[in-house]
């Protein structure tokens, strides 16, 4: 196979030409077809200058835009930057102006939203889809150089700007290799794609569908709680998503036994995986071998699995994270970056790992370090090893939490409410959490400044509506631990006394 | 066949009652984000609703490609036309 994600692709959609490729709201390309649309879009790129070692913006709805978008900058020889077009402007303003993007790609939907956006970047391509001309015959994918970049995709910093994790075209083909020691997929196989492009679950279900001649399955943005009659209309083989997704459709009635007789493979990755949801989830696809499988966006995807035997009288309250893949290193160290003898900060090492952050070297320093020969990746979630079952997840060191499955720092949100409420103090808390510990939004509090329905609005402008706190309540005083900190542990149990309180009312 | 203003009425009292908003008055353009309340979670409890009242069943396509309170109205007139055969 070879050694470039685009000419990878290119290669099984010139075999398989005539099979389906990718359905998205309705739309379904062959092969030949996504070839055709992806080089003619490259070549448009090509023919603006942009080419290997640029990255090319990507701001879509999940129509087949997106996804011709995507394959079409790796065949430029770029590395693809999704945007959510359900983030405020300013956000996605500052992800294009961070990754250094020459080119925004636009589905038509769009057209309005990404011409705002890139009128404030200095000679920035914007390609409207639909406006590309027909490609010519020799539209080849570009050959990588090591260290090629595949992707850059951003996620929640502490600092308050989003982060960039650069992802080569070598890290994802070493994870196909690691999920492929649990996986096969063939020609006919249909794989669902459930999560946002923006995160890194979806380079799974693209990478995996393509690199075998399989059809991708799109589910709409507002579809996720009708996923099983989408996998069931569908016939879906492969599964991929966050446990949140699962356990929304389990609360909504919608998880019926057997409801799902096509699926062959479940993957859950993101967040804790519960005995309930894993369970639910196997009665609902009793033809599916279910696993939990780990890892940051640092190292590609997912880092290690554990397969799921259900029918478990008992099922444990969080499964386990499993065995790093064959190539792959995983171990537990010390904050001193000594190797942990019993809990410890869970570490990676290996091809599928980043070289480092984007443009950020102080962050990188932080977060990689020397040990045993190798280099690891910190990655701020604690863990225990136990013999037989491999990595039970033990919660986080910092402050990372996952709302609604998506990552955040907790940190990032503080600087926003900082920022709009002039206060002296912020803290924000997770709340509330579901019972596996999961959050589903998240609370301020502040200690002077001002604060109204206004200000809360306005920090729907600068962040996602998943970190938008649902109040901020103003304090006399911030509680502070023994180290004159801010004390998170007591606001969150203040909610909690307050909530239970209310339940006894 | 049902009118589209009596489709959208029928509609829009499914959806007030979802999202507590007894007064909710929707037009054919109206969206999602033109609701308040009108999440993920609701917009399926509303289409289930609309296929319960209507005796319909929506494919994934027809899901997928629902733009405004409109396309509601759409995929119920066309669900009629075929159970009618005409």
């Amino acid at each position: 196979m070879a050694d470039n994600l685009g000419s990878a692709v290119a290669e099984i959609a010139r075999a398989h030409s005539a099979r389906p490729a990718i359905w998205a709201k309705g739309e379904l390309l062959t092969y030949g077809e996504l070839l055709e649309k992806a080089g003619s879009v490259a070549q448009a790129l090509h023919a603006s200058g942009i080419g290997p070692g640029d990255r090319v913006a990507i701001l879509s709805e999940r129509s087949t835009t997106a996804y011709v978008a995507i394959l079409a900058a790796l065949f430029a020889g770029a590395a693809y930057v999704p945007l959510n077009v359900r983030f405020p402007a300013d956000r996605n303003r500052r992800i294009l102006e961070s990754s250094g993007a020459r080119a925004v790609i636009s589905s038509h939907a769009q057209a309005a939203d990404a011409e705002i956006l890139a009128s404030g970047v200095k000679d920035l391509v914007l390609l409207i889809s639909g406006r590309a001309g027909a490609a010519t015959r020799d539209c080849l994918p570009c050959e990588a150089e090591a260290g090629t970049l595949a992707y850059v995709f951003f996620t929640s910093g502490t600092t308050g700007a989003p982060k960039g994790v650069p992802i080569s075209h070598e890290n994802v083909f070493a994870y196909l290799r690691g999920i492929r020691t649990l996986t096969t997929v063939v020609p006919d196989d249909r794989v669902m794609q459930v999560v946002d492009l923006t995160f890194d679950l979806s380079v799974h279900d693209i990478f995996l569908a393509w690199t075998s001649g399989a059809c991708l399955y799109s589910i709409p943005e507002n579809g996720t709680l009708l996923c099983t009659r989408f996998v069931e209309e569908h016939g879906g083989t492969h599964w991929l998503a966050v446990p949140s997704a699962a356990a929304l459709v389990k609360q909504a009635g919608l998880l019926t036994e057997g409801c799902m007789p096509s699926l062959k493979y479940s993957f859950f990755c993101g967040e804790a995986l519960t005995g309930g949801v894993a369970e639910s989830w196997a009665a609902a696809a009793p033809n599916s071998e279910v696993f939990n499988i780990y890892g940051p966006t640092e190292a590609t995807v997912a880092f290690s699995a554990f397969r799921y035997s259900p029918g478990n009288a008992q099922p444990p309250a969080v499964v386990s994270l499993g065995e790093a893949f064959p190539e792959q290193h995983m171990s537990l160290f010390t904050a001193e970056g000594e190797l942990a003898e019993d809990v410890g900060e869970i570490c990676l090492s290996g091809s599928q790992v980043t070289e480092g952050y984007w443009n950020a070297p102080e962050i990188t320093a932080e977060r990689f370090f020397e040990a045993e020969g190798r280099r690891w990746y910190r990655t701020g979630d604690l863990g225990r090893y136990v013999p037989g079952e491999g990595y039970a997840y033990l919660g986080r060191a910092d402050r990372q939490v996952k709302i609604r499955g998506y990552r955040v720092e907790l940190q990032e949100i503080e600087n926003a409410v900082r920022k709009a409420t002039h206060c002296d103090l912020a803290a924000v808390v997770a709340w509330p959490l579901d019972e596996s510990g999961a959050a589903l939004g998240c609370v301020a509090f502040t200690v002077g400044g001002s604060v109204s329905g206004e200000i809360l609005e306005s920090l729907r402008t600068v962040l996602p509506d998943y970190m938008v706190p649902s109040s901020i309540e103003q304090l006399e005083q911030m509680p502070l631990n023994a180290n004159g900190k801010i004390d998170h542990r007591a606001l969150s149990q203040s909610l909690l006394d307050g909530h239970d309180r209310d339940r006894a009312a | 066949m049902d009118s589209r203003a009596d489709i959208l009425e029928r509609v829009q009292s499914i959806a007030g009652a979802i999202l507590g908003l007894p007064g909710l008055q929707l037009r054919e353009e109206s969206t999602a984000r033109d609701v308040p309340g009108w999440d993920s979670l609701t917009h399926v409890q509303i289409i289930i609703g609309v296929e319960q009242a209507f005796g319909i069943r929506m494919t994934a396509t027809e899901v997928a490609q629902l733009e405004n309170a409109g396309s509601l109205v759409d995929v119920v007139q066309q669900h009629q036309a075929r159970s009618s055969g005409g």
